[in-house]
């Protein structure tokens, strides 16, 4: 399991190599072992990766994994202001927090949460995409129109390839390459690393801490780590039920956890702006998607992610058919796993407390050595997503359009939010609209999705409310004093 | 932090009509993608436009309110000031040291040229990469990049273009089991050790 976990830290902090690919690699040396060590050890490395993806995305604003994205907002401000050792342990102990919680419900509920999966349909899944698009104007607050835009602009990349339905090719201009796409880890280290080198490379700045901070390698204090409690719970929670629907994932999981706990921060304006709470809320959500992952898979043998999906590989491959029959069969092997899972997750506290002083060198680099660094590192990591010249043009290609992204104002975090829902939008959006012969009132026929929608607008809607509702007090205040 | 700071009214409307360009271009493209099937009743354009019509309208809203704030500094409304950034940053003087400067109000210009040639040097790389072969052409990269960005000292140029291509090929090949192009390398008689 130790190894599982450093294996999965290393493979999560390296960009280009996901937390699904890590455990890939893994898969053959599971051969083996007992189907109980298999899958203790390949936890170990979901577990891993988790917490690995976001080492790089504190400290050289490169997610190392799609789901580490949302840490960059506040963790790489943490890191800039002097705080990468508060950022990275936040990021550690939420994340472990996350993954406990989500192996207890995994326990606990596991036939409730199989029932929620299996209300979740195509409307549902729209509804939920819906409200995560909702989220775009959230993250770029005081320029929402240049948010949505580049929201959609995301949604329009996610747009490229081939149609699923009807094997049209759309926007791939004859390129065998579009076939598939752009590939989303291709275009999100573009977006966030590649930018920010060309950033560092064309003003050869850094920022320096000012006088009298604390060093960066302190860990958070007791007293911070219990003011990010409301923001854990939002993420366990937001994680868990997010994991529980097949396809979501993650990186969905994390942004919304992101966003809910701005929404019930007392200090929703320290968002972005290096608030622990924006570190925490999406790192616990991206441990605790795990149980919530788990669930369709072990109970119906449908994996939800790509992790899930070696998981089951793993059980097949050891002779153990997932799905209702599980917990009658091997009812041992299922046990197992729930208490390797929980065990796993105090492996990774220990290791990565332990590797973070090494994690730390990188925070005193000067910055022509970082830029050289990360340019090399995301070149050879795209090229490693599918061994081609193709992906790292990309990456560099994005790197340029997102740096003209900052610079005039538009936001390649939206953008990434709406490539990360483009095919969930479309997907589920197609889907219901053919099962309702192209009736629209089939997301407000269904309660779930009614209940999404409304919240959608609710959430767009909010600041004007509130700022209407200040405007209206203050109108009424100044009213009755001069009365 | 956003290194764009202020961009003005006029600047907004040139990127409002450039986006309306684009997704007029891309509508037209729409065309091409086929007609809808029996079991596809909204064909693969449905999704697309809704898309490009989306944009294009939150372009045109842009606009619009471009072209109102342009009125009203016209009028005689003051723009927004460049905000001062904070006193946190330190530049490097031409010497490729570090300068600790004791105020900073603004961050140092953005020298283009630079930028532009790291971009230009990054696509280069990645076009030889199969080529040449990852060793050598990271070996390459990594010299003109660090002469790019002001680094001089020979040693450090050499350490660095030699240890980062042998870690990562390590890392990425060998741990990894990820294979990268031999390139050049390949060619040779005999076999190196990474």
């Amino acid at each position: 399991m130790t190894i599982g976990v450093c294996w999965g830290i290393l493979g999560g902090a390296l960009p280009g190599i996901t937390g699904s690919i890590a455990m890939a690699l893994l898969l053959p040396l599971t051969f083996g072992l007992d189907a109980s060590v298999a899958l203790m050890m390949l936890a170990g490395v979901w577990a891993g990766a988790g917490y690995g993806g976001s080492i790089p995305a504190i400290l050289i604003k490169t997610p190392g994994t799609p789901s580490a994205a949302a840490t960059i907002f506040d963790g790489y401000e943490l890191h800039r202001q002097g705080k990468s050792g508060k950022a990275l342990g936040i990021s550690l102990v939420t994340g472990t927090i996350g993954g406990l919680v989500s192996v207890v419900a995994l326990v606990a509920l596991l036939i409730p949460l199989s029932k929620v999966t299996l209300a979740f349909g195509p409307p549902e899944y729209f509804a939920v995409a819906l409200f995560g698009l909702v989220i775009i104007s959230s993250l770029s607050e005081g320029a929402m129109l240049k948010g949505l835009i580049s929201g959609f602009f995301g949604l329009g990349i996610a747009v490229v390839g081939v149609d699923p339905l009807s094997a049209a090719q759309r926007f791939t201009f004859d390129r065998l390459e579009l076939y598939e796409g752009f590939s989303l880890v291709a275009v999100l280290i573009g977006l966030f690393a590649v930018s920010e080198m060309l950033t560092q490379a064309g003003r050869l700045y850094q920022w320096k801490r000012i006088t009298g901070e604390q060093s960066s390698t302190d860990m958070p204090t007791l007293q911070e780590l219990r003011g990010v409690g409301r923001a854990t719970a939002i993420g366990s929670v937001v994680g868990l039920v997010v994991g529980v629907m097949p396809g979501a994932g993650a990186t969905v999981a994390s942004f919304v956890a992101y966003n809910e706990a701005k929404r019930w921060s007392k200090h929703p304006e320290l968002f972005g702006k290096g608030s622990l709470e924006g570190v925490a809320a999406p790192e616990t959500a991206n441990n605790s998607v795990q149980g919530g992952d788990l669930v369709p898979a072990l109970a119906f043998g449908i994996p939800g992610s790509n992790s899930a999906a070696i998981m089951l590989a793993a059980l097949i491959l050891h002779g153990i058919r997932p799905g209702p029959a599980l917990f009658e069969k091997n009812a041992d092997v299922v046990y197992s796993l729930f208490s390797g899972l929980v065990i796993v997750n105090f492996i990774m506290l220990i290791v990565g407390f332990l590797i973070l002083r090494l994690c730390m060198m990188v925070v005193n680099v000067p910055v022509p050595y970082l830029v050289m660094g990360v340019l090399a590192l995301v070149i050879v990591g795209s090229y490693s997503i599918k061994n081609s010249i193709f992906d790292p043009l990309v990456t560099i290609t994005f790197g340029a359009i997102g740096y003209l992204m900052i610079k005039y104002g538009f936001s390649p975090a939206a953008a990434v939010l709406g490539l990360i829902l483009g095919n969930i939008v479309e997907k589920s959006m197609r889907q219901s609209l053919i099962m309702s012969n192209v009736g629209w009132g089939i997301f407000v026929e269904r309660p779930i999705a009614l209940a999404f929608i409304i919240l959608s607008v609710l959430t767009l809607f909010y600041p004007f409310i509130l700022q209407w509702w200040a405007k209206w007090r203050a109108a009424r205040s100044a009213t009755l004093s001069t009365e | 932090m956003n290194d764009h700071a202020g961009v003005g009214p006029r600047t907004n409307i040139v990127l409002s009509l450039g986006l309306l360009v684009g997704c007029a271009l891309g509508w037209l493209s729409t065309d091409t993608f086929g007609a809808s099937l029996q079991v596809d009743p909204l064909g693969p354009a449905y999704y697309p436009r809704f898309v490009i019509l989306c944009t294009a309208a939150l372009s045109a809203a842009m606009l619009v309110a471009s072209i109102r704030g342009l009125r009203s500094n016209a009028a005689g409304q003051e723009p927004a000031p460049r905000e001062p950034l904070p006193a946190s940053v330190a530049a490097i003087d031409d010497a490729g040291t570090q300068a600790v400067a004791e105020t900073e109000e603004t961050l140092p210009p953005v020298f283009y040229p630079r930028l532009l040639s790291v971009l230009a040097l990054s696509l280069a790389y990645v076009l030889l990469l199969e080529g040449l072969g990852y060793f050598v052409s990271t070996v390459l990269y990594i010299v003109a990049l660090l002469l790019l960005v002001r680094v001089r000292n020979p040693i450090r140029i050499g350490s660095c273009a030699l240890g980062t291509p042998l870690v990562f090929q390590s890392l990425f090949q060998k741990l990894l089991g990820i294979p990268l192009p031999g390139g050049l390398l390949d060619k040779l008689p005999f076999n190196l050790p990474f």
